[in-house]
């Protein structure tokens, strides 16, 4: 028997897929969640995004159904059947969710019908999405909500030449940060000339998101890489498997899928990239003399893996040395993968981090303190955690993705794209130099 | 009939003690609460992975100074299916223990485990019995909801049995329960002149803010001077022993109020209380004076039936305690509860408030997404409410006070005149509020 207390350590992020369902749920106006399971599992969702997202308020997206033993011992679909009838009435969503626990699975064998009862007698489509506690992760979770929706879209009508549809967009919360990152997708790809008809998800509702119906092309980030043959087959488009467009290099590599994918003259993609580097460049080379100057900044980042991919292959662009990465997405958490992207990504790392997969937060931590004897400016990108933890051993945390509970975006700075690799670079250099 | 069951009821008043607020899950609850025993205790949550969710996790090492010290037997379906979630808790068990044999374990058992009928006692006390460390199973989930004072009550209750030194009672020494007491709040510094001045000593101060030393420290004092009786019927029981008093004073807010504490304190101890000599009292009656003057009449929305924070310093009088203090100031309060409005609720209410002394009229809402149209039809100057309602305050244009924001003793009394001025005054929002 193994004493490896690892196992049962806490990870900074063990959601399952119930958060991941419910954080595509906020991201649907209109959308809610039936949490059909016991009383504790509210707290596993909006509990979680309140102090992420300052802009809209998710509590009012989650309807706890009322399950306890009783109903548990009874059968608890005639209570969803009622509850939620009722609170259609109240409501009127577009589009209802019903999630259950494990607890629920064990015990209520009438849910399913329950729920295709509800699909005749909702005017709303209503989606089951079954969130047994052990198993998945966020990722997954989202990624199912994808692959739920994508299956409302008519996809028979007939899609529209130069036009395309981003699937797998992590939209996590209402701030300007996601504003900007999809307003710069949609210049740049305007630019080449693309019309970009919808994005799984982008805050947009129901109605909104069945225009990607027209897009002839779905361009897949890696949240969504994993429903690839199943997307093609649901809808006959053409699909395209692209990294985050982070970075220099990265939007660039993004670029030039995207314009295979979409068919375009590749001069005509060469042309916009090198505008577009003439202006970020000159910009970015003074923060890259800060990153590589006498006082050697370190960067280690604790991200999800396609973030930790694209955010470290732009800042060892930048001349960062980066000794340590902790891949935070959990089971989904993959070194391989990690490794695969940098090279595809033609990061010039001086030598290879210290990768570690899922690590628990414990874990993690001590991987860090390993790092303190080196007497150079310690900067780490990483979520809320970090900042928590980190902070006090002098860490300088730039808090990006999930978790961000003190980083609030009010001002409209993308990290995505070029002009999203100007303002990370810029935070980089903020936080190496300790200004605000 | 069980564990919490019995304390839902106070038979001496006949008031449902905690009524006025959500039921929540005793995991939850627990969880809630030994996340700021982080460090002092090994907490097992004998559950899916994503019960360990059922918490934030920002409170788990506030400041970045203590490990994280709970953990999840990360009960896989394999386990359930195969009748081996006993064995996955030993092997959690021992890996815990092995880690950090100096920390005694709680272990939180969820509604998976309850479910599928594991037995958490034998396993607890294998492993106490191999290693030497305390292993303290508790039947807890969500199954069966209970309120929220009643997990408060048996986490204390559990913490104190299990922990307490118990010896010869201190008479020069009191404990606190339930008040405002944590190291930081302003009330804590205030209380220990004034007790200092009657030669008695603060021995403990629980629950908020207090580290597993406090509780290990409770049995040494002779009296107990306790918010709300009603609210913890075991936990004094378990300190009930000849030579140990208990005093039952509601939380001193307001000028009147904290004299009436204080002076309470005083006569119980037979010592005199000489408050007028403290500079602030002088500046929290100069501060109310003026402050009754402007607040007269004013309408305040008081919110009651929301809040699930397990926070027992918010709960105490059902959630009341700030009533006497903004009466004092001269605002015309009423109540907005969060429930159905059906006749037997009515009566349930009527029943609660009239035992409490509290005779204020009420308006009800069912939902937290419909308070707006609440507070517009009560022509509010300003709402006192739990966090998630501030997007109703905003709807309807009401400026709005956190609920717990309001602060005990002479400097929670000035505190409260200066929070209410700013809110009422309203600043920037209240000048620019035709674009919000």
């Amino acid at each position: 028997m193994t004493t490896d207390v690892t196992p049962f350590e806490l990870r900074d992020s063990d959601h399952t897929d119930l958060f991941g369902i419910f954080l595509a749920v906020h991201a649907v106006p209109g959308a809610v969640m039936f949490l059909h399971t016991t009383v504790g599992c509210k707290f596993k969702t909006q509990l979680h995004l309140v102090d992420h997202d300052w802009f809209r308020e998710s509590h009012n997206q989650r309807l706890w159904t009322g399950v306890d033993d009783i109903r548990l011992i009874q059968g608890s679909g005639e209570q969803l059947l009622r509850f939620a009838e009722t609170w259609y009435e109240r409501r009127h969503p577009t589009l209802a969710v019903v999630t259950t626990n494990a607890a629920v699975e064990l015990s209520s064998l009438d849910v399913d019908s329950a729920v295709a009862d509800l699909q005749d007698r909702l005017p709303c489509p209503v989606i089951l999405l079954k969130a047994p506690g052990y198993e998945g992760n966020l990722h997954r979770g989202y990624r199912r909500m994808v692959s739920a929706v994508a299956s409302l879209v008519d996809w028979s009508k007939e899609p529209e030449e130069g036009s395309v549809a981003l699937v797998g967009y992590l939209f996590d919360r209402f701030e300007m940060d996601h504003a900007a990152n999809l307003n710069e997708l949609k210049r740049l790809l305007a630019r080449l000339g693309i019309r970009l008809r919808g994005t799984l998800f982008s805050g947009e509702g129901l109605e909104q998101i069945r225009e990607i119906s027209r897009a002839k092309t779905l361009l897949l980030l890696p949240y969504a890489h994993g429903l690839e043959p199943e997307l093609r087959e649901l809808t006959g488009r053409r699909t395209a498997l692209l990294d985050l467009p982070v970075g220099l290099r990265g939007t660039s590599t993004f670029l030039r899928e995207v314009g295979a994918a979409v068919g375009l003259d590749r001069d005509r993609v060469e042309s916009l990239i090198d505008e577009e580097l003439g202006r970020a460049v000159p910009l970015l080379s003074h923060v890259s003399r800060v990153l590589t100057g006498r006082h050697q900044v370190v960067v280690s980042l604790f991200l999800d893996t396609p973030m930790a991919a694209s955010v470290g292959a732009f800042l060892a662009e930048m001349g960062a040395h980066i000794p340590l990465v902790a891949l935070t997405d959990g089971e989904e958490a993959d070194a391989e993968v990690f490794t695969a992207a940098l090279e595809r990504l033609e990061a010039p790392l001086a030598s290879p981090p210290r990768v570690l997969e899922g690590p628990s937060h414990e874990a993690s931590l001590r991987a860090f303190e390993d790092l303190r004897g080196w007497n150079e400016i310690h900067v780490v990108v990483g979520s809320s955690h970090q900042r928590q933890a980190l902070a006090p051993l002098g860490a300088r945390v730039v808090e990006l993705g999930y978790p961000s509970n003190a980083k609030h975006q009010v001002y409209p700075v993308p990290w995505m794209g070029y002009t999203g690799a100007v303002g990370l670079a810029q935070r980089v250099m903020d936080a190496a130099h300790a200004v605000f | 009939m069980d564990p919490g069951e019995e304390a839902r009821e106070d038979k001496s008043s006949e008031r449902s003690v905690g009524d006025i607020a959500q039921f929540g899950c005793s995991m939850t609850g627990f969880a809630f609460q030994l996340a700021e025993l982080s460090g002092d205790l090994s907490v097992v949550i004998f559950g899916e992975r994503d019960c360990a969710n059922a918490f934030p996790r920002n409170r788990l090492s506030p400041g970045g100074v203590n490990p994280w010290t709970v953990y999840t037997a990360g009960i896989r379906e394999a386990d359930v299916l195969g009748g081996t979630v006993e064995e996955r808790l030993d092997e959690c068990l021992r890996a815990v223990i092995a880690t950090a044999p100096h920390r005694p374990v709680v272990v939180l058992s969820t509604c998976l485990t309850e479910m599928v009928g594991a037995v958490v006692d034998p396993v607890c006390s294998a492993v106490e019995s191999d290693t030497g460390v305390r292993v303290i199973g508790l039947r807890t989930s969500g199954l069966k909801p209970l309120s929220q004072a009643a997990i408060v009550d048996w986490l204390a209750e559990t913490l104190v049995k299990e922990f307490g030194v118990f010896g010869p009672a201190d008479h020069a020494a009191l404990n606190l329960v339930g008040f405002q007491t944590a190291p930081h709040h302003p009330l804590r510094r205030e209380l220990e002149e004034v007790l200092e001045s009657m030669d008695l000593r603060l021995n403990a101060a629980i629950p908020l803010g207090a580290r597993l030393e406090h509780w290990q420290a409770m049995p040494g004092a002779g009296l107990t001077v306790v918010s709300e009786k009603a609210m913890y019927p075991r936990l004094l029981g378990a300190l009930e022993r000849p030579g140990h008093h208990v005093m039952e004073a509601p939380p001193p807010k307001g000028l009147v109020g904290t004299d009436a504490f204080y002076r309470a304190l005083a006569d119980r101890a037979g010592r005199k209380a000489d408050l007028e000599p403290l500079e602030s009292r002088h500046r929290a009656a100069r501060a109310l004076e003026g402050a009754r003057t402007r607040f007269r009449g004013r309408r305040l929305a008081y919110g009651l039936g929301s809040h699930h924070n397990f926070a027992a310093e918010q709960m105490s009088l059902e959630g009341l305690a700030d009533l006497p203090l903004l009466q004092e100031l001269g605002f015309d309060v009423e109540l907005v509860i969060q429930e159905r409005d059906e006749p037997e609720v009515h009566d349930r209410i009527r029943h609660n408030l009239s035992l409490l002394g509290v005779h204020i009229p009420y308006r009800l809402f069912y939902e937290p997404a419909v308070l707006a149209p609440v507070l517009e039809e009560g022509g509010f100057h300003v709402a006192y409410l739990t966090d998630f309602l501030s997007d109703q305050a905003d709807r309807a244009g009401v400026p709005m006070i956190r609920l717990g924001f309001f602060q005990s003793g002479y400097w929670g009394a000035w505190d409260a005149c200066v929070k209410l001025d700013r809110t009422l005054a309203g600043g920037f929002e209240r000048r620019y509020r035709r674009y919000l």
